[in-house]
């Protein structure tokens, strides 16, 4: 209820959807813009005009939104993309963006540079860039700039300050 | 033309000097003032649009990620900027996002399009905040707008500015005032003095060689001018004494050379007349003894003269006694000359009327009829006038004597200066072409066979009346009678001669 109060204050306009259904589509949404905040290296794309790839694994309805969502969107020259990870194909088809629905992330590789968006309420676990929480009813996130440095990941400061619970590398 | 006040040049001078830099100073302050408030006021509402377009980027995250608390951390750094009165971020659905200061309630319910405005002392902007094409949300900041104190110490400036430029304008006047009057001055002082002590031979002196020196050149050649024109007129002046002097001179000498003449004129006529009377008086006694002694010849020895000798001694004795007639008359001519007018006031109509009685009564002409209007008396010598009368009322009836009805007319007209009396017969009358010879001595119209006279009547009659300062003419045609008229003037001049 909580959640649903919060989500009321903060978009009202989605109040119809059901709670659920409104808080993907401001991830979803965040997800997106994230992709503003950060800067890859120049490895992670396949080509000049391939395109920025949000991967999901374990919420199908988010890829339906993101979908939705990107249908006319670019970044930069790239046009979006957003597909369900299965298994282990990242090695094969890899990602700038990998939301991982549910629980902490478990990586096989830390190599890749992909920003790794996980929605774990008890804060960031290792391996994942970004985290989103829910506070006072307000879809938040926390950043790990440790994660973003191993990942080769540049954080904008504009992403860094509305972060909360910003953890810093070791440096 | 305007009155600039200020008696001497220099006061005005100094009057324009300061008015014009007062009017060049208001004008430039005027533009400066209103340059600087509009540069002022587009700069200052620059600088806050500026101000919430860099707020708006800040808080493009805070918007993105829905972030109020950021957004209001960003808002507090305004903090640094006093002038800054309240701000405040809106979402793109209008509500309040974040507030400053915190908390506030002195922001606007709702955004409005982006734009800058003046609300009194305070600038209003709204800023759209926009991320990739998207309305992330609304900037406002309500600052506070110093123009009042900017143009205050403004005005201070240009006070101050304006008392120091009038001070030195002031100096520099008074200093160049003295080399444009100094010239001037000098050449009225020149002036003042010549109409002072009317000394032309002063000069101004020429000291520039501007349009006070052409002035000063103007001037002087005007003086030198006068000074020959006074020169010029003065010698005219002075020949033209002389000329009138010798006039007099002139004048006089001819007045003495006329009295000269005249005395011997006179001494010339007197002569004459005294030889003349002399003359006649000689001739007498002879012409006497000639009428005796024929008159002795016709007693004594008229038996021995035949018929036709008594005939001729008869001829010889009348034309004798003419003779003495004729000389008589010219005695009494030449008397009238030397004898004095003795002036007295004449009733003329009785001097008239005896005359005609006396002279009918003579002539034995009883038929003849006197009409005899009343005449004016006037001042003149009795036994003069009555010569004249005798001689026109003796020429009316002799010649009036062969009509049937002769008629004698007396009569006068009077006009302001002279009365005109006259003496009309109906008798032979004259020939007008011939009035011009009827006053001269010895001059006859009519034969004296005809009517008898010597001739020298009418020329007393002219004679006399000319000493009365009168005038004689007479009108007349033949055989329509005669009209003697003698005017006389009703004041009588003094001095006769």
């Amino acid at each position: 209820m909580t959640l649903l109060a919060g989500l009321l204050i903060a978009l009202p306009v989605i109040a119809a959807d059901t709670e659920a259904a409104a808080e993907r589509r401001i991830k979803a949404a965040f997800l997106v813009k994230f992709v503003e905040y950060v800067e890859w290296p120049p490895g992670a794309f396949t080509g000049a005009d391939a395109p920025l790839v949000i991967g999901v694994a374990g919420d199908d309805a988010m890829v339906r939104e993101l979908q939705s969502m990107v249908v006319d969107r670019r970044f930069g020259e790239r046009r979006f993309e957003a597909r369900a990870v299965v298994g282990d194909d990242l090695a094969t088809h890899p990602v700038q963006v990998l939301f991982v629905a549910h629980g902490p992330y478990a990586p096989s590789d830390h190599g890749p540079p992909m920003l790794v968006v996980t929605d774990v309420p008890s804060g960031l676990g290792p391996g994942a860039t970004l985290n989103f929480v829910v506070k006072d009813g307000r879809v938040q996130f926390e950043a790990s700039l440790e994660d973003a440095e191993r990942r080769h990941l540049k954080l904008g400061s504009g992403l860094l300050s509305v972060a909360r619970n910003l953890r810093r590398g070791p440096g | 033309m305007i009155r600039i006040p200020g008696r001497s040049i220099s006061a005005k001078l100094l009057v324009v000097v300061l008015a014009t830099t007062i009017a060049a100073l208001l004008v430039t302050a005027a533009a400066m003032v209103v340059y600087d408030v509009r540069t002022y006021e587009r700069a200052a509402m620059r600088d806050l649009i500026t101000q919430a377009d860099i707020l708006g980027r800040a808080s493009t995250p805070a918007l993105t990620f829905d972030d109020p608390r950021a957004a209001s951390e960003t808002l507090e750094l305004l903090k640094a900027e006093p002038d800054i009165v309240s701000a405040a971020i809106y979402t793109p659905r209008g509500a309040a996002f974040a507030t400053y200061p915190p908390g506030t309630h002195a922001v606007p319910a709702l955004p409005e399009p982006d734009g800058a405005r003046v609300e009194g002392r305070e600038l209003v902007v709204f800023k759209r905040v926009v991320d990739r094409n998207q309305i992330l949300g609304t900037v406002f900041v309500r600052a506070h707008y110093g123009l009042l104190d900017r143009m205050t110490a403004y005005l201070a400036i240009l006070g101050t500015v304006m008392i120091v430029s009038l001070a030195i304008a002031v100096g520099m006047s008074i200093w160049l005032n003295r080399a444009v009057t100094r010239p001037i001055i000098a050449i009225s002082d020149v002036a003042r003095r010549i109409s002072e002590t009317r000394d032309y031979s002063l000069r101004a002196q020429k000291t520039t060689t501007d349009e006070v020196g052409n002035l000063v050149d103007g001037f002087n050649d005007m003086l030198a001018e006068i000074t020959r024109r006074a020169a010029t007129l003065e010698d005219s002046n002075e020949s033209l004494a002389r000329a009138e002097q010798a006039l007099q001179q002139l004048n006089t000498e001819l007045e003495q050379r006329v009295a000269r003449r005249t005395a011997e004129l006179e001494a010339a006529n007197r002569e004459m007349e005294t030889f003349s009377y002399s003359v006649s008086h000689d001739l007498r006694a002879p012409v006497r003894a000639i009428v005796g002694f024929s008159q002795i010849l016709g007693e004594d020895h008229g038996e021995q003269l035949d018929a036709e000798g008594r005939r001729k001694l008869g001829i010889i004795s009348d034309e004798a006694k003419r003779m003495g007639r004729l000389i008589d008359d010219l005695l009494t001519f030449s008397r009238l000359g030397r004898q004095a007018v003795d002036p007295i006031e004449l009733d003329m109509t009785d001097m008239a009327r005896r005359m005609f009685e006396r002279l009918k009564m003579q002539n034995c002409e009883t038929r003849v009829e006197l009409k005899l209007t009343p005449l004016p008396s006037v001042v003149g010598d009795r036994a003069l006038l009555d010569q004249v009368w005798a001689n026109l009322v003796a020429n009316a009836i002799k010649y009036s004597a062969k009509r049937d009805q002769p008629v004698v007319e007396i009569g006068a007209i009077s006009d302001e200066r002279e009365h005109i009396y006259y003496v009309r017969d109906n008798g032979a009358g004259f020939d007008p072409r011939y009035k011009h010879k009827l006053f001269g001595v010895f001059q006859r119209l009519h034969d004296a066979s005809e009517f008898t006279g010597t001739g020298v009547g009418l020329a007393l009659v002219q004679r006399i009346v000319l000493r009365h300062h009168g005038r004689v003419w007479a009108e007349g045609k033949p055989d329509q009678g005669a009209s003697f008229y003698f005017a006389l003037p009703r004041e009588a001049p003094h001095a006769a001669s």
